[in-house]
Order: structure tokens, then sequence, then C-alpha cells
């Protein structure tokens, strides 16, 4: 593939583009080699812990090498996420606990599907009992990742989290529809998967977005009556408008964080999260809610114990 | 004669040209993009998969890629390790 002739990018732009590329896979070589590290640590203590997002993300691009991490998000089933656990870990308002491992921010969680609706959580663990783990493809040795199944679903949920909240992101995006591109999954199962968890409405939503604005070839997605048709393309160009503004690379990604910003954020966002998944939307903000009133009360909860 | 830190160099074609990224231990964020021509690339190709080489390695490869003569490919050859040593491409 090439530029048409007389349409080529200076030459001064193809060296920075080529200095980007060669920073990006060396960031990603040592997020591969940290993470190899950390699993095998945790391994040789006996632990099994599940690589979520990140890595197992970057399996699903044609260069894996190419799409970035931040940090390395692990889970651990609730009778190991005790071990697991460092000293100096930090507990975060969404139950997972954070901390530093060579300069990289690690994330335990005692759950996969970022799902706060009471009923939908009971049915987000029975999904995941349903399914067992994979493995993560093109790593140098085994890794415990997610099956496709519980891929996408984590996938569209964590979408979905952020766009509760800020910051949603191409790259979040665009894994989201490679996983959905994929053949690897029932999508029948997927659809019941989603209706189970109230999400079908953001997929529909999500779906959209990538079909007329990334150019996703649309097959997979349900056909819908020109009504809600025209109601979920207004939605996916909001939704497209934030995905401009926030994230990765957005307009506005350098906005400041904190409890109280995200908070606010949550809420300044309601009326176009009820409209993607009431349910979630309202669960969310009760649990952010909880968090800040349990942050802010004066019995604090201390971790004192060593892997 | 080697490519300095030749495992961690990869050539890359962007575009029409193709380009070398070297990036320095002693500072942090800062990098060297080289750009070569065809026949440079075609070399340096050769040159990063082997341990070390030396210019009628390299005259060989230009007469066997491009049939040139082999007077002409030797000096060419050696202007470009002249070149490469000068960019401190070379140990």
């Amino acid at each position: 593939m090439a530029m048409e002739e007389g349409l080529e990018l200076p030459e001064t732009v193809l060296a920075r583009l080529a200095a980007e590329v060669d920073a990006c896979e060396r960031r990603y070589a040592r997020m591969q080699k940290l993470t190899l590290e950390l699993l095998a640590f945790y391994g040789s203590r006996g632990l099994h812990p599940v690589l979520l997002k990140g890595l197992d993300s970057a399996a699903l691009y044609d260069t894996p090498s190419l799409r970035e991490s931040g940090d390395i998000d692990l889970y651990f089933s609730e009778n190991e996420l005790f071990a697991a656990i460092p000293k100096e870990a930090v507990h975060n308002a969404d139950n997972s606990w954070s901390y530093v491992f060579r300069g990289v921010e690690v994330e335990l969680h005692d759950h996969i599907l970022d799902i706060e609706r009471p009923s939908a959580r009971r049915e987000a663990q029975r999904i995941a009992s349903e399914s067992p783990s994979g493995s993560v493809e093109g790593l140098p040795a085994e890794v415990r990742g997610l099956s496709p199944r519980m891929r996408i679903l984590l996938l569209s949920s964590h979408l979905l989290k952020h766009v509760l909240g800020r910051g949603i992101g191409l790259r979040q995006v665009c894994d989201y529809a490679l996983a959905r591109a994929a053949c690897d999954y029932d999508r029948r199962i997927f659809e019941a998967d989603c209706r189970a968890l109230g999400l079908s409405r953001w997929v529909a939503v999500l779906d959209n977005l990538c079909v007329r604005h990334l150019g996703l070839d649309g097959n997979f997605s349900a056909s819908y009556a020109e009504r809600e048709r025209r109601r979920l393309d207004t939605l996916s160009d909001r939704l497209l408008r934030r995905l401009l503004d926030e994230g990765n690379f957005g307009r506005e990604s350098g906005r400041s964080k904190g409890a109280l910003n995200t908070f606010m954020a949550f809420l300044s966002n309601m009326g176009f999260s009820l409209k993607l998944a009431p349910g979630e939307a309202f669960y969310t903000v009760l649990s952010l809610a909880k968090g800040r009133l349990k942050k802010s009360s004066p019995s604090v909860k201390t971790q004192n114990r060593s892997l | 004669m080697k490519i300095r830190d030749r495992k961690n160099l990869k050539l890359r074609k962007m575009g029409r040209n193709y380009m070398i990224v070297s990036t320095s231990s002693s500072t942090v964020n800062m990098a060297d993009v080289f750009t070569l021509n065809e026949s440079a690339a075609y070399l340096m190709e050769r040159c990063l998969e082997r341990e070390d080489f030396d210019a009628e390695m390299l005259a060989s490869w230009l007469v066997e890629g491009y049939g040139i003569d082999s007077g002409l490919a030797l000096r060419d050859a050696e202007a470009a390790i002249a070149e490469w040593k000068s960019l401190g491409l070379i140990l």
C-alpha cells in the first residue's frame, strides 16, 4: 500500500513517524518483558493470574507491538487475590488494588467485567464461570488470558465504564472493533450475554460507531428498523464527538484527574449515559458515591501484608 | 566491522524511503533517524543480519544485486562504509 504520486508525506514527517513507531515498539517490548516477569513471579508463588486488556488486546492486532499498553491489569480469583496484593498496594474505589512494578502501574482485580448493576453482576459471575480462560497469543511464554467470549464482554463493558465517566479513547474502541470482527466467539451467545448484562443498547451504539465511523464491516451487527437506526446514528455521532474530545488522542486528553473530578464527570454525563445503559449508569454513580463516602470516613483501611 | 547496536536497529520502509532509527542510551526520548536510498538500504539489510562485514562483502552484494562492475562496486561499498562510520552507525 502506498500513497499516490504527489501525496507522499515529506521526509521530515516520515522521519518523525519512524522514530515514533520505533519508540512504540520498544515500549511494547519492555511491557512484554515486565508482564512476563510479573506473571512468573506470581506463578512461583502458586498463584494463577489472568491477564486482562493490555497485551491480551494487543494480540488482536496484526502488529501487536504497535498497540501501546500503559499498565498491567491482572485478575485473581477470590481465594488468591489476598495473597497477590503487596503491602505497598493502594485500594481503589472500584475495589481494585494498584501498585507500581519497575515503573509500571499494576492493577489487581477481583472481577473481570465492569458491571455495577447487582442483578447484572450475578449474571456476569455466571458467565465468567461458564467461560474458562484462554491463552494470550503471540507471546514467548504461556500466559493465561480471557476466552473470546469474556474478552469481548470485557472490552464492551470497560468502554461503557469510560463513556459513563470520561476518557473514552480511540484505542479502546479499536480493541473492541477488532474483537467484534473476530470470528472466535458465538455471536448469538454474545447477544444473549448482552441482554443478561443490560448492555444491548450500548453495544448497538458501539457497533453503529464502529461501522459508520471506523469502517468496520457491518455484517456482524443486527439490523434495525429505520426509526431505531436513526436513534442509534444520533447516539453514535454523539459518542464520536466524545471520542474526538477525550481519551488517548483526544483534544482534551490532558484534563485533570482525581476522585472528585471523576465523580463529577460521571454526574455530568448522566443524561447521555441513561440513553446508553440506564441501569448501569445509575448503579455506577451510586457505587462511586459510596466509594467517596467510604474514603472520607474516619476509619481507614490499612494493608499490612507482604507476598 | 559491525553495525553499532545491531540487534536493536530495524530498517523500515516509510513510503518510498528507507529509514533506520537509532536511540541513544544517554539521552531519554532522543533518536537519530537515518534515511537511506534503495541501494544503501539493500546493503544495510544484509549488514544487519550479520555479526560483521567488510567492504569486499558489500561489493559482492552490489554486484549480485545490481550487476555492476566489481571495481565500481568496491568503490561504492567503501563510500557507504565511510559515510556510515561518520554517522556513528559502525563500530
